[in-house]
C-alpha cells in the first residue's frame, strides 16, 4: 500500500488526471473491444449471411444442373461464384460426398478448376451447416430438390471480415484513446479553475502562517470552495488579530520578566529540582556564575540554617501544586548569608501534574536584620519600659514617701510654730500677769509680794530672753546664716575654761566637777563662741538634771578627730527618748524633770553646731544612773585637716 | 473663807508662776481656789472638790485639759459645771475643739488678769 502511496503524484489535479486517464485507460480499450467484438462479430455474421446466401445460391443453382448432369454449368457457376470476395474454395458434391465441382481461388486471385476426382466428408444430415476454423467458414448447403441430391462446401476465408474487424478494433481503440484523451482534457479544463481556487487556497493556507492578515479571492463557484475561502479569510484575519493580541502580551510579559528580574531574584527548576534557569540577579546573589547552576539542584546556596522538615514541608506544598511562601536563608559562593522572602510557584500540565517550578525571591537580608534589631529594640524597650515601670513605681512611692515626709515636715513646721509661740506666750503670761497685778494692786501689797512678783517677773523675762537667744541661734543655723568665725583652738583649754565658769554652781549644789584630759593638745578649727554654747549646755544640762554624784568631761584624740565626752550621774534618759533628744523642744516629761525647765533646744543646738562641722553627737544613759553625752569634731595637725586613716565620718 | 457665798474654782494649770498668778486673781475676787498640776489630778479633784468653776489649761502632762474637759461633760454630774479652757496656742482650730468638747469659755495667754476677774465674776453671779 505504501508503495502505491508513493509512486502516486501528489497534486490533485494530476491525481484526477492519472485517475481519469486510468480509468478511461480501462474501460475505453474494454469498450473499444467490445463494441470491435460486436463490430467483427457482426462482419463475420454478414459474411456467413453471405457465405450461406451464396452457398443457398450455388446450392440451388446446382439442383438443376445435378440433376440433369450438365457439370460444366455447375463448373462455370463454381468459377463465378469463386469471383466472389472471400471464397477461397468452392465445391459441389453429390449427395454421397463425390465432387463434381472444385473451384479454389488462387494467390492471384483467380479462380481455378481443379481436376481432383475424391470424396469430401459430408455432413451426415441434409441441414445447412457452418463451421469456423482459423480464419476459415466452412459452408456445408444441401442441394435438395425433391430431395438432397447433393452438397455445396464453401470455404470462404474470414480473413478479409478479420482485417476488417481488426481494423474496426483499431478504429476503435484510436477513438477511444482520442476520447479519453479529451475527456481528460475537458474534466481537466472544466477542474481546472476549482483545482487551482484549491491549489490557491492550499498554497495561501500553507503560506498562511507567514500571511496573516491578508485574504484570498472569494470564489463563489462552489459552496465549498467559497466557504474555504472565506474560512481561510477569517482565519487569517482572526491569526491577524491574534498576532496583535499576542504581541501585546508578549510585551506586557516580557515587560513584566524585565521588571521582575531587575528586582526579583528568578530561578525555574524541573520537576526533581535541578535548575533550568537563573536570572542575572540569582547569578549575582549567590556569586556562582550561571553554568556553575544551571543543571545543579538549590542544595548549592544551603546555609545549614533550617531544619530537613522545612524543606521537606516545602517539597511536599508544591508538588501537590500549591503555591509556597516562605523565607530562607541561603549561603552565597563566598559565604555571605542571605535572607530571601520566596515563593515557589508550580507549573502544571493539563493533568494538574507539576512540570516545573518556578522561584520568585526577594533579598530581604537588610529587613532581616533590621527586623531582629527591631525585635531586640522592642525587646530592651519592653525590657526598659518594665524597668522604666518599675522605676516610675519606685519613684513614685519615693515621691509619695517624700510628699509623706514633707507633710510631715511642714505638720513638724506648724507644730513648731506652735510650740514656738507657745513656748513664748508662756513666760510671757508670768510677765503680764504680775505686771498688771503689780500696778493695779500696789498699795494693796505687802512689800514681800510686791519683790516676789517682781522676781518672778524678772525670773520670766530672763526665761524669755534665753528662749529668744536659744531659737535665733538655731534659725541662724538651720538656715546657713549664722556667722561661723572658725580659727584655730585647742580644745583642751577652751574645755578647761567652760568647765571653770561652771565650778562655782556645781560646788554650790554639792556636786562634782571633773575633767578627764587623756590628751595634751587638741587642735581643732571652729568658731570658740559656737563650741562655748555648745559645752555650755551639755554642763548645764548636766547640771540640772544631776541631784548628786558629779559630771565628768574627757576628751580623746583619735586618728583624725577629737571625742568629748560629759558624763553625769543624774536622772538618765528613759530608753524610748533617748532617739528623739535632741529634737527641737524636746523635753523629758516626768514628774521629775517637769520643774527642771529649759527651753528644750539645747540639744537641738549642741547637734546643729556638731553637724556644722562634720562631727556626731549622741547620748548614752540609762534611767536613774545618768547619761553619757558625746560629740566628735574633726582634728588639725599642721593646720591641715586630716583626711583617711581609720576615721569614719560617714556616721553622719 | 467659807460661807455660802463662796465659789470654788479648780485651777489646773502645770506652770507654777502662772498658776500662782491665777490664784490670786480668784481669791482677789472673792472666789475659793483649789489647785491642779496635770491633767490626771485636774480630773480626780474635779470629781471630788465638785467646783462651780474649772479653769482648764490646755497644755498640761497627763491628760490635756480638752481630755479632761470631754472626759468630764460625758459624766452627768458635770454637764452644767462651767469650764474656760485657757492655752497658750490660739489658734481656731483650738477654739473648735474647746466648743467641741463643751467647754463654755475660751481665753489666750498672756491674759489680762482685769479680764479674768471680770470673766469670773461674770460667770460665777
Amino acid at each position: 500500500m505504501k508503495v502505491l502511496q508513493r509512486l502516486l503524484p501528489r497534486r490533485l489535479d494530476r491525481q484526477v488526471m492519472l485517475f481519469v486517464s486510468l480509468l478511461l485507460s480501462l474501460v475505453m480499450p474494454f469498450f473499444a473491444l467490445y463494441e470491435a467484438d460486436e463490430s467483427a462479430e457482426r462482419v463475420v455474421n454478414s459474411t456467413m449471411l453471405q457465405a450461406l446466401a451464396l452457398a443457398e445460391n450455388i446450392s440451388v443453382t446446382s439442383v438443376e444442373h445435378i440433376v440433369t448432369q450438365d457439370f460444366a454449368s455447375t463448373e462455370q457457376l463454381l468459377l463465378r461464384s469463386a469471383r466472389f470476395p472471400g471464397v477461397q474454395q468452392v465445391q459441389v458434391s453429390d449427395i454421397d460426398g463425390r465432387v463434381i465441382g472444385d473451384v479454389f481461388v488462387g494467390q492471384a486471385g483467380e479462380p481455378v478448376l481443379r481436376y481432383q476426382a475424391q470424396m469430401i466428408d459430408v455432413p451426415s444430415e441434409a441441414y445447412p451447416d457452418l463451421k469456423q476454423s482459423a480464419g476459415l467458414l466452412t459452408v456445408w448447403q444441401p442441394i435438395v430438390g425433391a430431395n438432397a441430391v447433393g452438397w455445396v462446401r464453401l470455404d470462404y476465408s474470414l480473413a478479409e471480415a478479420e482485417s476488417i474487424a481488426s481494423q474496426y478494433l483499431y478504429d476503435y481503440m484510436v477513438d477511444g484513446l482520442i476520447m479519453t484523451v479529451m475527456l481528460v482534457a475537458l474534466i481537466l479544463l472544466v477542474m481546472r479553475r476549482p483545482l487551482r481556487v484549491l491549489r490557491d487556497a492550499a498554497t495561501f493556507a500553507g503560506q498562511l502562517k507567514n500571511k496573516h492578515g491578508e485574504k484570498i479571492p472569494i470564489d463563489k463557484r462552489s459552496v465549498e470552495i467559497e466557504q474555504l475561502g472565506m474560512a481561510l479569510n477569517e482565519t487569517s484575519e482572526n491569526l491577524f488579530e491574534q498576532d496583535a493580541v499576542i504581541k501585546q502580551a508578549l510585551k506586557a510579559l516580557n515587560t513584566q520578566k524585565s521588571a521582575m528580574d531587575e528586582h526579583s531574584i528568578i530561578s525555574i527548576t524541573d520537576v526533581d529540582g535541578y535548575i533550568t534557569y537563573a536570572n542575572q540577579k540569582f547569578v549575582d546573589a549567590t556569586g556562582f556564575s550561571r553554568d556553575e547552576l544551571l543543571g545543579k539542584k538549590h542544595d548549592i546556596v544551603k546555609s545549614g540554617f533550617h531544619s530537613r522538615e522545612f524543606f521537606a514541608g516545602m517539597w511536599a506544598t508544591i508538588s501537590m501544586g500549591n503555591v509556597w511562601h516562605g523565607e530562607i536563608l541561603n549561603r552565597s559562593k563566598h559565604g555571605d548569608e542571605v535572607w530571601v522572602n520566596t515563593t515557589i510557584v508550580p507549573f502544571m500540565d493539563e493533568s494538574g501534574v507539576p512540570y516545573e517550578y518556578v522561584a520568585i525571591r526577594t533579598d530581604v537580608t537588610n529587613q532581616k536584620w533590621v527586623e531582629q534589631e527591631l525585635a531586640e529594640k522592642a525587646r530592651s524597650l519592653v525590657q526598659m519600659t518594665d524597668h522604666l515601670e518599675d522605676l516610675v513605681r519606685l519613684r513614685t512611692s519615693e515621691l509619695e514617701q517624700a510628699n509623706i515626709q514633707l507633710q510631715h515636715l511642714n505638720k513638724v513646721k506648724s507644730e513648731f510654730v506652735s510650740v514656738v509661740s507657745h513656748e513664748l506666750r508662756t513666760p510671757l503670761t508670768s510677765i503680764k500677769s504680775f505686771s498688771e497685778i503689780l500696778h493695779d494692786d500696789l498699795e494693796e501689797l505687802d512689800i514681800n509680794s510686791q519683790k516676789h512678783f517682781l522676781s518672778i517677773i524678772n525670773d520670766e523675762s530672763e526665761r524669755l530672753g534665753r528662749l529668744i537667744n536659744d531659737l535665733l541661734d538655731l534659725q541662724k543655723m538651720d538656715s546657713g546664716k549664722m556667722d561661723w568665725n572658725d580659727e584655730r583652738v585647742d580644745m583642751v583649754v577652751l574645755l578647761s575654761a567652760s568647765a571653770e565658769l561652771f565650778s562655782k554652781a556645781y560646788a554650790d549644789k554639792g556636786l562634782e566637777l571633773k575633767l578627764g584630759l587623756v590628751d595634751a593638745e587638741s587642735w581643732v578649727m571652729v568658731d570658740v563662741d559656737r563650741i562655748k554654747q555648745l559645752i555650755t549646755n551639755l554642763l548645764s544640762n548636766a547640771l540640772k538634771f544631776t541631784e548628786s554624784g558629779s559630771a565628768t568631761v574627757a576628751i580623746v584624740n583619735s586618728a583624725c578627730e577629737v571625742e568629748v565626752s560629759v558624763t553625769d550621774t543624774g536622772l538618765g534618759i528613759p530608753e524610748q527618748e533617748i532617739a528623739n533628744v535632741f529634737e527641737n523642744f524636746h523635753q523629758v516629761n516626768s514628774s521629775e524633770t517637769r520643774e527642771i525647765g529649759g527651753s528644750g533646744l539645747g540639744l537641738a543646738i549642741c547637734k546643729d553646731i556638731v553637724e556644722h562641722y562634720s562631727g556626731r553627737i549622741w547620748v548614752e544613759s540609762e534611767l536613774a544612773r545618768g547619761s553619757r553625752f558625746v560629740f566628735t569634731l574633726p582634728l588639725l595637725e599642721n593646720n591641715v585637716e586630716r583626711s583617711g586613716g581609720g576615721c569614719d565620718r560617714s556616721s553622719k | 473663807m467659807t460661807g455660802a457665798q463662796n465659789k470654788i474654782v479648780l485651777i489646773c494649770e502645770d506652770e507654777a508662776n502662772i498658776r500662782e498668778s491665777i490664784r490670786y486673781v480668784v481669791n482677789k475676787a472673792g472666789f475659793e481656789s483649789v489647785m491642779a498640776v496635770d491633767g490626771i489630778e485636774a480630773y480626780d479633784k474635779a470629781r471630788t472638790v465638785h467646783p462651780d468653776l474649772i479653769l482648764l489649761d490646755v497644755g498640761m502632762p497627763g491628760m490635756t485639759g480638752f481630755d479632761v474637759c470631754d472626759r468630764l461633760r460625758a459624766d452627768a454630774d458635770f454637764k452644767a459645771v462651767k469650764i474656760v479652757v485657757l492655752t497658750a496656742y490660739g489658734q481656731i482650730a483650738d477654739q473648735e475643739r474647746a466648743a467641741e468638747v463643751g467647754a463654755d469659755r475660751f481665753m489666750v495667754k498672756p491674759f489680762s488678769p482685769r479680764d479674768l476677774k471680770q470673766l469670773l465674776c461674770e460667770m460665777l453671779v
